[in-house]
């Protein structure tokens, strides 16, 4: 007699996978849910998290933007420079929003205009970053803005840090655009079928276009939070950002390839990133180990979902049998 | 829309083309050869010294190559070439190959990978060039020198401050974070293991988080913020490298845990390199200690091995630099007495 | 149902003195110097269906094309209800009020269905202009309710099938009110129950004073739908005739040039009685308890409506599919096929329904397709690189006996016709000298003189010694070709006709379960 599991075992995975988790939580690091580390949890995350709401939308319209990382660091060292030498919170704000929609342009011509993979011209654009934002911050490899420059990301208000906020407000209003408008609608219709939108009559380039330019700006305003929260930059500050990025979208349950997920999906991702590094963190796991562990926990969770999604369609196929 | 991708072509071959010449310009050859304090002149009757090095950016980088081309060329090197591999092992092993081709008679290494580099190092022997590793030690091949400083006495110094600061607390009663910064990086590797070695021999000093950062300031900051969460009262901080600790500073300030030096509930801050900035800090009392490398040291000595090499001259297999204590009681005198790469001139 | 359904289409004053409302007139196109338009005229009426017919490469698609805006042509004119038009891009084409359901579906399949129809016309509302959800899915359930398809408008399109899919692009052709329609066999997915559903939907678009132009490679359809029909071959128009005064014998003379007396060839009789390849009581998801056997060198057809399981069961057979139970025997010795490589291994060959997606890599040339199933063996071993000489040897080959028509072997498969792309999908898995031949619609969107072809291949392995199972929802073509034929429904087998004494009425009427 063989063990038979229930039908849709696979089901209860998921949610018996984060009640033991919980659990073991609440029993090795009860920190964790103190509010104090929830709020910086949240602030932990702010960067990642605006960063992935572009990410998000590129990899709905079938796309990938690997510049993300080197976005946030060049639009941050400039944001700094320019802090440092006018002081104007105004202009730096400034900056950093049009550096980054400047370096969302590069990838959007890239990609809409001269039809270089998406991989490749990120790729590039990613380099040429990298090597601008380290002449910015220039030979002595840290740009201090001074403690000014701390405001905009470490103002408290109501309990939490303007960046918390900032994302808070980003993310309302992306969600909208994403799942309410027509150029959401076209987000999607983008990654489904591109020569389709194409046939209907839209600006399919406008629309890729528009897409990196935003991804850009975002990366812009998360370049100004990083380096806010610093007081300034470094070397390679954030480079590397968009693994992050590229794990919350997919744990989020985003397709890969395209046309399927949502914000919301990417919201927990973006929690379950920044949680998990802090946990890590908070358990002091070894310096080895670290990666080993991270690593693990996200390949498990996006397994556990492409399982459930097979199970789905033998479900289906299975109840075509039973029905005869 | 063709013509214009042709041209478009045109011009990135261009770009490249240029950016090719303009790396493969050799550093600049001084056509000074009269100094004669070289003697023998071997091979094609040019005294050639070549630096390959994994980076060329930041300061202390800086003033050790520039300390090494301003030394050759006093010893009466002919040409000295001094090539920049981006962090790269790939790039390096090319470029000493390219060194081995131009016919150096020494070369010197500044790794980027201890391992990765060894090829390159063997290709040096079978040419009999003699190569001499300077800052970080070279795994493999014949090392004819090393010259380097002594990372685990510099992570031992800061641990030994730290101690003496704390003396006569009770046991385990200091409790210290050690972030960790590269994992490959040798230099990086020992200073961690001098400083837990240091700790050791204080009983009031104890360890209780060591944090995996990578030597990202993004991770150090949440790295510090979530450490006091857990342990609120850490006394004391260690970096690998003085840079590392601007991070540090925010995060101590955005929890509210920053008091400058002489404030009881100050949290001391140590590291190693001696960067201009942290030095400067020292009087602010931001930081405690900084332990100087001897960057200028790493240079000329590379130099005058070089060139005692070419003169017949035998030198020891390993040469360590002195590096320096600083505090803020000697950091003023040491400057002055223009013995710190960081506060030169 | 007081108004009519129809009545946009009515509001036009109908002008009486001039009939046709498009004309096109002496359209040129060149692709790189090869002339594939030689001066094309066709017009169409109001209240007209148009037939159009034309064998491979004749330049059907690209003269539709033009007409749709995906390729401009060089030279020649178009007018649109006397006025003379100029279609750039799709867009135009759709300003211009012409609607292009292509073959291969062009819908968003992630999207609800509301979306794929207003997808460029989204309606709005509020001050920030957000979609009015609401507003487009009562307009969505208009069209959806005028061509009869019972579905909620917010329901998935890839939930849908393949039949519903073409629906929802019919649906979409109406909501742009488009005066000029143009089909693309339209029907090559579809049931029969279905097909008739379309046909009384394009009848009431004639009684629109629409202008239907039907692409199809089924004279039946032709006969029973069309009121005139334009031939084109090779670039040039051969004519336009009034259906109801020509015969299949006559356009089919059209279409290929000369009279074709010998449409199918001349199948040889069965001289072993050997098993080649027995089934018992394969059964899983869409299979119930299916048992049958084929013998060697024979050719077995498969007939039964879309959905009786058909594919199923050759999937099933080439390990694609998973069975519940039931076993398989090749040659009489039991064998367990879990994976298409392990088919392969037993020396079967799928060709399968969708040779777009699933026979071909479209992207690659002539050369490395035909290689693919047997690239074990044009590999240098422990190197691991490719024997070029030896795969150029294998497409040369290939190329004269399929007769494949392409520039040379370094032409990627993606720019080939249909037919084509068969051929090189037949000399593919022929290169692989199997022992069983499963055909999944072989002759699915191909022309006549190609499905001739076509036929003529199966025959040839046939006698070479393979056997063949050609499944096929064209009566007239399995009766053609087979030695037997079972017709599946449900998933069951039944019924078993020889070719002797199977007619096209027994077939459908045992499919459809008339019996």
């Amino acid at each position: 007699m063989k063990i038979r599991l229930p039908k849709n075992a696979i089901d209860y995975v998921k949610p018996g996978m984060f009640v033991i988790f919980i659990v073991f939580i609440i029993i090795r690091v009860p920190i964790f849910f103190r509010v104090d580390n929830l709020i910086s949890v949240v602030a932990q995350g702010a960067v990642i998290g605006i960063a992935s709401i572009g990410m998000t939308m590129v990899i709905l319209a079938g796309e990938i933007d690997i510049s993300v990382g080197a976005m946030i660091y060049c639009s941050g060292a400039i944001a700094s420079e320019v802090f440092l030498s006018t002081q104007s919170m105004v202009l730096t704000i400034f900056a950093a929003i049009v550096s980054g929609s400047i370096f969302g342009l590069l990838n959007g011509l890239g990609v809409a205009k001269f039809k270089i993979p998406s991989i490749i011209t990120t790729l590039a654009v990613s380099n040429i970053l990298t090597g601008m934002g380290s002449l910015i911050i220039g030979s002595d490899s840290t740009l201090i803005a001074g403690d000014a420059y701390k405001v905009i990301s470490q103002t408290k208000i109501l309990g939490l840090l303007s960046s918390a906020w900032l994302y808070i407000i980003l993310f309302a209003l992306f969600l909208v655009i994403v799942s309410k408008t027509r150029f959401g609608r076209y987000i999607y219709a983008i990654g489904d079928n591109a020569d389709a939108l194409r046939a209907s009559g839209i600006n399919l380039e406008l629309m890729q276009t528009m897409i990196f330019v935003l991804t850009g700006t975002l990366c812009g305003i998360g370049g100004l939070l990083s380096t806010s929260r610093l007081g300034g930059s470094q070397f390679n500050l954030s480079l590397g950002t968009e693994i992050y990025c590229i794990a919350a979208v997919v744990v989020g349950g985003v397709s890969m390839t395209g046309g399927k997920g949502s914000l919301l999906g990417t919201l927990v991702g973006v929690f379950i990133v920044a949680a998990l590094d802090n946990l890590l963190r908070l358990m002091s796991v070894s310096a080895y180990i670290y990666g080993v562990v991270w690593g693990i926990a996200i390949f498990t969770i996006v397994l556990i979902d492409i399982l459930k999604k097979k199970q789905d369609i033998r479900n289906r196929q299975r109840q075509i049998l039973d029905h005869k | 829309m063709k013509k214009m991708k042709r041209v478009l072509l045109l011009i990135v071959i261009a770009l490249m083309a240029s950016a090719l010449v303009a790396c493969s310009t050799p550093a600049t050859a001084d056509d000074n050869s009269a100094n004669d304090e070289v003697a023998k002149r071997l091979g094609d009757g040019v005294n050639r010294i070549g630096f390959a090095m994994a980076e060329i950016t930041g300061q202390a980088v800086q003033t050790e190559a520039q300390a090494f081309e301003d030394k050759a060329k006093e010893l009466g090197f002919d040409d000295v070439i001094i090539l920049s591999a981006e962090n790269s092992v790939e790039t390096q092993v090319t470029q000493i190959k390219d060194l081995i081709t131009s016919e150096c008679d020494v070369i010197c290494v500044y790794s980027a990978d201890a391992d990765g580099v060894v090829p390159a190092v063997q290709a040096c022997n079978e040419a009999g060039i003699p190569v001499i590793a300077v800052d970080r030690g070279i795994n493999g091949g014949e090392i004819y020198c090393t010259i380097a400083s002594n990372n685990i006495s510099d992570g031992r110094d800061v641990a030994n401050y730290f101690g003496l600061m704390t003396e006569g607390e009770a046991e385990d009663s200091v409790k210290v974070l050690h972030i960790i910064g590269n994992l490959s990086s040798t230099a990086q590797k020992e200073r961690a293991d001098g400083f837990r070695i240091g700790c050791e021999n204080w009983g009031q000093l104890e360890i209780v988080d060591e944090v995996a950062t990578d030597a990202d300031a993004d991770r150090i900051y949440n790295a510090v913020v979530d450490a006091f969460k857990v342990n609120p009262d850490i006394k004391a901080i260690f970096v690998p490298y003085d840079q590392l600790l601007s991070p540090v500073v925010s995060a101590l300030k955005e929890i509210g845990m920053f008091y400058p030096a002489g404030d009881p509930n100050h949290v001391m801050l140590g590291a190693v390199d001696g960067a201009t900035e942290q030095l400067e800090w020292l009087s602010e009392g931001i930081n405690d200690i900084s332990i100087s490398l001897d960057f200028l040291g790493f240079g000329q000595t590379a130099a005058s091995v070089a060139a005692d090499y070419v003169n017949g001259i035998s030198s020891n297999d390993v040469v360590l630099t002195k590096s320096i204590v600083c505090t803020a009681g000697n950091v003023e005198y040491l400057a002055k007495a223009g013995m710190l790469w960081g506060l030169s001139e | 149902m007081g108004i009519h359904p129809f009545c946009a289409y009515m509001s036009y004053k109908v002008n009486m003195e001039s009939n046709d409302y498009l004309i096109m007139k002496d359209i040129h196109k060149s692709f790189s110097s090869v002339e594939v338009l030689k001066g094309v005229d066709f017009s169409v009426k109001r209240g007209e269906i148009h037939g159009f017919l034309g064998g491979n490469g004749a330049g059907k698609s690209t003269f539709m094309n033009i007409l749709g805006g995906i390729y401009s042509k060089d030279s020649g004119d178009i007018y649109i209800n006397n006025k003379k038009v100029e279609i750039a891009n799709p867009m135009r084409a759709t300003q211009n009020g012409i609607s292009f359901i292509h073959q291969e579906l062009k819908l968003f399949s992630m999207r609800s269905i509301a979306d794929n129809i207003f997808i460029s016309r989204l309606p709005l509302k509020g001050p920030f202009k957000l979609i009015d959800e609401v507003e487009k899915n009562k307009m969505a359930k208009k069209w959806l309710d005028m061509i009869e398809l019972d579905v909620s408008p917010k329901t998935i399109v890839e939930r849908l099938s393949i039949a519903e899919q073409q629906m929802v692009e019919i649906a979409k052709a109406l909501s742009y009110e488009s005066q000029i329609i143009i089909f693309d066999e339209p029907t090559s997915s579809l049931t029969k129950k279905e097909t008739q559903t379309l046909f009384r939907i394009i009848r009431k678009l004639k009684e629109a004073r629409a202008c239907i132009i039907y692409i199809s490679h089924k004279f039946e359809e032709i006969f029973e739908l069309c009121d005139r029909v334009t031939v084109l071959r090779d670039g040039k128009d051969v004519g336009t005739v009034n259906v109801s005064e020509t015969t299949t014998d006559e356009l089919v003379s059209m279409v290929i040039g000369e009279r074709l007396d010998q449409y199918f060839p001349t199948v040889p009789p069965l001289t072993s009685e050997e098993n080649a390849l027995e089934a018992k009581n394969f059964v899983n998801y869409k299979l119930n308890d299916i048992s049958f056997s084929l013998k060697k060198g024979e050719i077995l057809g498969i007939f039964g409506l879309v959905g009786a399981g058909r594919s199923e069961l050759a999937r099933a057979v080439f390990g694609l599919d998973h069975l519940v139970s039931g076993e398989l025997f090749i040659n009489g010795k039991k064998t367990v096929i879990k994976s298409p490589q392990a088919a392969i291994r037993a020396r079967l060959s799928f060709l399968t329904e969708d040779r777009r997606s699933e026979g071909l890599v479209l992207s690659m040339d002539i050369n490395s397709n035909l290689n693919l199933p047997i690239i074990n063996k044009t590999i240098i071993p422990i190197i691991g690189l490719l024997k070029q000489r030896q795969m150029k040897a294998n497409t040369t080959e290939a190329f004269s006996q399929f007769h494949i028509i392409a520039r040379d072997a370094k032409q990627r498969v993606k720019f080939l016709s249909g037919g084509n792309q068969q051929k090189v999908v037949l000399s593919k898995w022929f290169l692989s000298s199997p022992k069983v031949f499963i055909f999944d619609e072989p002759t699915r969107g191909i022309d006549v003189k190609t499905k001739a072809e076509i036929y003529e291949q199966i025959v040839n392995m046939t006698s070479a010694g393979c056997s063949a199972i050609v499944i096929s929802s064209e009566a007239p073509e399995i009766i053609g070709i087979c030695h037997r034929i079972l017709v599946m429904k449900g998933g069951r087998i039944v019924g078993e006709y020889l070719r002797e004494n199977a007619t096209e009425e027994k077939l459908i009427k045992s499919a459809m379960g008339g019996e």
